[in-house]
């Protein structure tokens, strides 16, 4: 007889960052040690943890390329090795999933090892990497301007990584949507993205010193400009960890109300702009190299609007603050107005059938990908409370079967479509073509391989008009 | 005024005058403004009449007698059959003409008992006398000898004004004088509401009052001086309303004193100004300062002169020798629209705009933009002057005034294609086809293959010129018209120069450039570029339909089972080139495909013509050979599957 105590779902046990080349000699280990979260535990075991993670990688690479040492599965934890450069390594341990039965009386600790989807953590591990990027550039410029000196290095990184740990902390609910890393645009009628568009020209046409310019309303991409997906996702990040937390107010949800967040920015403004401070430099891909740039942010109700300048000029000086705010503030503050109205056009529009009938568990979820431009559209609720609408299983089946979207190199894969059941009962329906990925998630224990192909063809026919990825 | 030689002018004098002999002692001159016609009267006719007109070479010319008391007016009939002569104020002779000679015997002479203040042609036989009790049409008969009376309207007037655009007299009413314009054509004599001038005891005298047409409406321009300042003021009254009803419309400021004559050229209205020997450009379609829905106006540009003629004198000596005219000369008497006759010197000219030099003058472009766009000659101007801006001239801070021309360049636009798509549709429908009369283009229509190929191609790769043509995109959209092939293209050729992949994705999934099978393999002519291009071209091929260019786009790929599955849903079984796809699947040296596709028409050929064999049409046998040698067993042992 097994009854079921307790549950406690992925939570992490260290992460740590090292590079073998530095301290190599005996009893200067602990220079390899870049960055060890938890800091409070002996030096002796951060190392002896890094020493095993070289260990591991060194006697993977006898049988396999550089880096191709993703993960290791112990019976109670999970680690996860991601190189993003040259000898440099950053370890993520989560301690996996653990049940407490009670059997006989006696309670049991049960491991579900298998519930952890390596490739869905070995994105987050990589999103880890790209923020400290585009906050700080590649470690190893870090390096080379620090000379080498891995103390100060650790310092640097430490001061970073400590705050992205602690808001990183809750890791169970990653999912597939973490591990696409993709953005998500906001559906604009045709007139109005023109004009957010042609807008954003303007201004850099204006201000030639502007580089670039990027839109967001709330947590959607209005227009991304010319900035590649990566360094858009981890802008996107940024601004929703940095700018838009700070001024409370949750946006994460498009629906939620404006209020508070943008009472400040009523005239608009610059966010962080104290005067003769040079301004937040960011690491992003404009003009072929990755290059420092100095970022930016002017905020007017629901919108944000990045500004790049190219680090190597002089940083801006109040005037030129004053400059932009004068020839684009009224234009914006109209622009935001607009595009408010139409969101909530849209919201009531969206929200008038589903109303009517609710979509209940066991309604078939959909989730569309475009691996070119990073784009999803689902209808799976990632922040449903209580019950999770789609297991974890599933979830991680999807996350398994997904192709990496980082990959596109050449020609178009095949097309392809697979039909596959779970244990539990669902069924997914995968079909990928012109770089696209569609999944139709059914649950249905009834269900005949006719009934699902008839039923995900039903759903690809009433959510793909034209067959084509409409970007909704 | 030699001194003005290099100054810029707006206005200029036609390069090639109407010569006539200048009024002398023996020579009479008058001027028929309906048929532009300028008689010439040597000895009261005795010695000959010279008509000229409407242009240099249109020449007439005959005899005929004196027949006693100067002539007052002289006006020949609109097909020049009928030549009507006053010179008594009670009486009109006319003239029948044979050919371009007067047949001096039959002339009939039409008395009054009323004053004679002029007549006017309303059509060939129809000649309105306009006297101090009324306006009478009359039909001439040449035939009877007779003038008969087809209608009349008993008015008592002071003075009369013609318009002969519009066919209407202005007349000033002996009691109140009021202005009162009459509607006369064959046979119908319209009188219509009088012009209203504000203040009922208002006289307004003949020399201030000109008539003439502007976009399409009558205009009664009236001279007067501003109550509060002393300058003289223009009052535009425009015969637009309910009923043709007059409406003050606009007042023209002139902010000068004297003596001023008017002209209407191209839809703007003239006014010179003597004393200062220079002339105002006004367009009341521009905007002005609003008072009590009425617009006034200020010049254009500050007033100039109009640009010195220099007359080549007839001469033995082949240089010739050039006359410097005088401009504004009291011996000038102007006509409408735009007629400048000087009779000393016996020249007719008629006015024209410079363009060109009135495109340098308008230095605000937004505002010239509007004044090209009513210009008959505009077209040409304002391309040249987007061009500049567009080219030497640009700057990222122009972009504002670009967009605000593209609006206004599209809005025309906008209207004429709606109209053309209008007509297209209702054509089948309407019964009176005939009657449906083909609406006439805007002045200025600048059509987006005339900005793609004059505007923006020259600009192409150009680092600005995406935003440009974004700019222009947004525009038409603002007007729903869609973009055509040509601008489509270079959309996307710029789109792609500047790796500006995710709007290139977002316009084609908004479908803003044009669908055509043209445009998804000019995309996919740059996949190479990027995988993006590709994934766009396809998404447009889908959308269109266009299944054989994705499924020759997928065997390209050596993607035979996709393009194999879209061909069977596409094309339906029975029309797939069976070859086609062997090849292709030859081609990828890859047996499984080979044998999946050799297969799936083993199976179609079962189906249709029940045998697993490929008939010999469909020239496949080299394709069964290798199938036969790559798969010995296959095709002698198992059964066909059904």
């Amino acid at each position: 007889m097994t009854k079921l105590l307790q549950r406690i779902e992925v939570t992490l046990r260290s992460f740590y960052i090292f590079n073998s080349s530095y301290g190599q000699t005996e009893g200067e280990e602990y220079k390899k040690i870049l960055y060890y979260h938890p800091n409070d535990i002996e030096l002796n075991t951060k190392i002896k943890d890094v020493g095993l993670s070289e260990a591991i990688i060194t006697f993977t690479r006898t049988f396999t390329s550089d880096d191709d040492c993703k993960a290791l599965h112990t019976q109670k934890t999970t680690q996860l090795f991601y190189q993003p450069e040259p000898g440099f390594w950053l370890v993520l341990v989560l301690n996996v999933p653990k049940e407490i039965k009670s059997k006989d009386g006696i309670e049991v600790a049960e491991y579900r090892g298998s519930e952890v989807c390596d490739r869905i953590y070995h994105s987050v591990l990589r999103q880890f990497y790209y923020i400290y990027r585009f906050q700080y550039g590649t470690l190893q410029d870090n390096a080379l301007a620090l000379n080498g000196d891995a103390v100060q290095l650790a310092k640097k990184i430490q001061e970073f990584f400590d705050k992205i740990i602690a808001t990183r902390q809750q890791l169970a609910p990653c999912d597939i949507i973490d591990m696409l890393h993709s953005i998500q645009y906001l559906p604009l009628g045709k007139a109005l993205f023109l004009r957010a568009h042609n807008f954003s020209r303007m201004l850099s046409a204006t201000f030639p010193v502007l580089k670039e310019c990027i839109m967001l309303h709330n947590d959607l991409v209005v227009c991304g400009g010319k900035l590649s997906s990566v360094d858009l996702y981890s802008l996107h990040a940024y601004i929703l960890d940095n700018v838009l937390e700070s001024c409370s107010a949750p946006v994460l949800a498009r629906s939620s109300s404006p209020s508070g967040s943008s009472d400040n920015y009523q005239k608009g403004g610059f966010v962080n702009n104290v005067p003769d401070e040079p301004p937040l430099k960011v690491q992003v891909t404009l003009d072929a190299d990755l290059k420092p740039h100095y970022l930016l942010i002017y905020r007017v109700l629901n919108v944000t609007l990045c500004l790049f300048i190219d680090a190597e000029n002089a940083p801006p000086k109040h005037e030129f603050y004053d400059d932009v705010h004068t020839y684009m503030g009224s234009q914006l503050i109209s622009l935001a107005r607009d595009i408010a109205t139409e969101v909530s056009k849209q919201n009531l529009a969206a929200l008038a059938p589903t109303s009517s009938n609710s979509t209940t568990d066991c309604s078939p979820k959909y989730l569309f990908i475009n691996e070119q431009s990073l784009k999803h559209h689902t209808n799976v609720d990632r922040h449903a409370k209580g019950q999770q609408s789609i297991p974890r299983n599933v979830m991680n089946l999807i996350a398994d079967l997904a192709n990496e979207p980082t990959n596109i190199d050449g020609a178009a894969a095949a097309t392809e479509e697979l039909q596959v059941k779970t244990t539990n009962d669902f069924w997914i329906v995968k079909r990928r073509c012109n770089w696209r990925q569609y999944y139709v998630i059914l649950s249905n224990s009834k269900a005949t391989l006719l009934d699902v192909t008839q039923e995900a063809k039903r759903i690809f026919e009433q959510e793909l008009t034209d067959d084509v990825f409409f970007d909704k | 005024m030699v001194d003005n030689v290099n100054a810029l002018n707006y206005i200029e004098l036609t390069s090639n005058p109407i010569r006539f002999d200048a009024v002398s002692q023996l020579t009479n001159v008058f001027f028929d403004d309906s048929n532009k016609q300028i008689f010439a009267v040597r000895s009261g006719g005795a010695t000959g009449v010279v008509v000229k007109g409407p242009t240099e070479d249109a020449v007439i010319s005959f005899c005929m007698n004196d027949r006693g008391g100067a002539i007052r007016s002289i006006k020949f009939s609109p097909d020049n059959q009928i030549l009507a002569v006053q010179r008594k104020e009670n009486a009109v002779e006319f003239v029948c003409f044979q050919g371009e000679q007067p047949m001096l015997q039959d002339i009939i002479t039409h008395q009054v008992k009323t004053l004679i203040y002029g007549f006017v042609w309303v059509h060939n036989r129809e000649c309105a006398l306009i006297s101090n009790t009324g306006v009478e049409i009359f039909c001439v008969l040449p035939e009877k000898r007779q003038v008969r009376s087809v209608k009349a309207l008993s008015i008592s007037i002071k003075w009369f004004a013609w318009c002969c655009d519009a066919n209407v007299a202005l007349l000033c009413t002996a009691e109140g004088n009021n202005l009162v314009p009459v509607l006369v054509k064959q046979k119908v004599i319209t009188r219509l509401p009088k012009v209203d001038l504000g203040n009922p005891g208002r006289e307004v005298q003949e020399s201030k009052v000109t008539l003439g047409q502007v976009y399409g409406a009558m205009a009664v321009l009236i001279l007067q001086s501003n109550s509060s300042t002393g300058m003289m003021e223009v009052e535009v009254h425009l015969l637009n309303g309910p009923g043709l009803a007059p409406r003050k419309c606009h007042v023209l400021r002139l902010d000068l004193i004297g003596r001023f004559a008017i002209n209407t050229v191209d839809n703007l209205i003239v006014v010179h100004h003597q004393a200062t020997a220079t002339s105002l450009l006004f367009d009341i379609s521009l905007s002005g300062e609003v008072i009590n829905n009425v617009t006034y106006h200020a010049p254009i540009t500050p007033g100039r002169s109009i640009k010195p003629f220099g007359l080549k004198l007839p001469s033995l000596s082949p240089d010739g020798q050039i006359l410097q005219c005088e401009l504004y000369s009291i011996n000038w008497v102007l006509f409408q629209p735009n007629i400048v006759i000087d009779a000393k010197l016996g020249c007719m000219w008629y006015l024209n705009l410079c363009i060109d030099s009135l495109c340098n003058m308008l230095s605000d472009r937004i505002r010239l933009t509007e004044f090209l766009l009513q210009r008959s000659s505009g077209k040409q101007a304002l391309l040249k002057t987007l061009r500049q801006l567009v080219d030497d001239q640009y700057k990222g801070t122009l972009l504002p005034v670009l967009e605000t021309i593209f609006n206004k360049i599209n809005k025309i636009y906008a209207s004429w294609v709606h109209l053309e798509l209008q007509n297209q549709t209702a054509q089948p429908s309407n019964v009176k086809s005939s009657s449906s009369k083909q609406a006439s283009p805007p002045i200025v229509l600048i059509e987006q293959d005339d900005m793609h190929a004059q505007i923006f191609q020259p600009i192409a790769k150009r680092p600005y010129a995406e935003t440009i043509l974004m700019l222009y995109l947004q525009s038409l959209n603002k007007y729903n018209i869609a973009a055509q092939e040509e601008l489509s293209k270079m959309i996307i050729s710029e789109l792609i120069n500047n790796r500006s992949f995710d709007t290139l994705r977002r316009l084609v999934s908004y479908s803003m450039l044009l669908e055509s099978k043209s445009i998804a393999c000019f995309l996919l002519a740059h996949s190479d570029v990027d995988t993006a291009i590709s994934q766009v071209a396809l998404d447009m091929l889908s959308k269109i339909q266009a299944h054989e260019i994705i499924i020759e786009v997928m065997l390209g790929e050596g993607k035979v089972i996709d393009a194999l599955r879209l061909a069977k849903n596409s094309m339906g079984m029975d029309k797939i080139p069976a070859r086609k796809f062997l090849e292709a699947a030859h081609k990828t040296k890859d047996d499984l495909i080979f044998h999946s596709v050799y297969r799936f028409f083993q199976m179609r050929n079962l189906r249709q013509y029940e045998t697993l064999a490929f008939p010999k049409a469909e020239q496949c046998t080299e394709f069964i050979q290798y199938y036969n040698s790559t798969f010995p067993l296959d095709c002698t042992n198992r059964p066909p599957v059904c």
